[in-house]
């Protein structure tokens, strides 16, 4: 059993941080990479006045992230600093189905009533 | 009109995200009912678990890396031109959809590395995990192919 628990909790951690990262970046005002698909460009603020996507920098934080507490978690356990036990895996199931529903939960509420901003139409633009 | 990265390829791009996005929901499909079967005592459907375990961190991947190549060019002649300023409703379902598969992104990556050498038999302690992946990963393949299709049906490229 330890073999298995030793292969099932660490992508568990890395997944319940990539989570927990997910919620944090988009709760608190968080400077991420943005792109500018206009301008050709990355930005790195927390929110540029222009027309960006935040996503793949919130990707790239979060997979840091995850990875970073998955190599942790792993490291961990190689080196036997402690003995893993089952109630652990089903305590890390929980917080990552939690964190999974939490985080969607407020995207789901955050985005049924946004108002989006459309960008300024270029010249000659009609709309098909 | 600004050029945006990959505008010329846009079509192809959503074609093959499309296809992806469809092989995916079938894989996931099998796998929630592998999951179930394997909750319910089923251990002799370890070798199909570990086969659909394989397939959809695969078939995510490509998914997911089609849909960001692509993401520059919807950004900006599908959501900016046009979803947000007619049809803003369309522009919030897409970002839900793109959110909560980014979201399900951790789940196909955990079902591939633990997957993929899973024994039902001699590893019973995984099987919760390996359900409820497999049941999340469903649910919100799910609700990003039939989004999809509502937002393409809408303004694909």
């Amino acid at each position: 059993m330890q073999k298995s628990l030793a292969r099932a909790v660490p992508p568990l951690c890395g997944a319940a941080a990539y989570l927990a990262a997910w919620f944090l970046s988009t709760a608190l005002p968080t400077r991420l990479l943005w792109h500018l698909p206009v301008e050709h460009r990355f930005t790195f603020e927390v929110h540029p006045l222009t027309l960006g996507a935040d996503f793949y920098g919130r990707l790239v934080l979060c997979l840091g992230v995850g990875a970073l507490a998955a190599t942790a978690a792993a490291v961990s356990i190689k080196l036997r600093k402690f003995e893993l036990r089952a109630s652990w895996l089903r305590a890390l199931l929980i917080w990552t189905f939690g964190l999974l529903l939490f985080t969607s939960g407020m995207y789901l509420n955050i985005l049924a009533s946004r108002r989006p901003i459309a960008a300024p139409l270029p010249p000659g633009y009609v709309a098909r | 009109m600004p050029h945006v990265f990959l505008d010329g390829y846009a079509k192809p791009l959503l074609v093959l995200h499309a296809l992806a996005a469809f092989a995916l929901f079938g894989a996931c499909t099998h796998q929630a009912v592998i999951g179930v079967g394997l909750l319910r005592g089923r251990l002799h459907l370890g070798r199909q678990a570990r086969i659909y375990a394989q397939l959809i961190g695969a078939l995510f991947v490509v998914a997911f890396g089609v849909g960001l190549l692509m993401y520059p060019h919807y950004r900006y002649h599908v959501r900016g031109l046009f979803l947000d300023r007619y049809e803003p409703w369309a522009s919030n379902l897409f970002d839900m959809k793109e959110n909560l598969l980014a979201l399900a992104l951790p789940f196909a990556l955990c079902l591939f590395a633990i997957g993929r050498r899973f024994d039902p038999r001699e590893e019973p302690v995984l099987i919760p995990f390996f359900a409820f992946a497999s049941l999340a990963l469903w649910a919100l393949v799910t609700f990003g192919v039939i989004s999809g299709l509502v937002i393409t049906s809408v303004r694909g490229v």
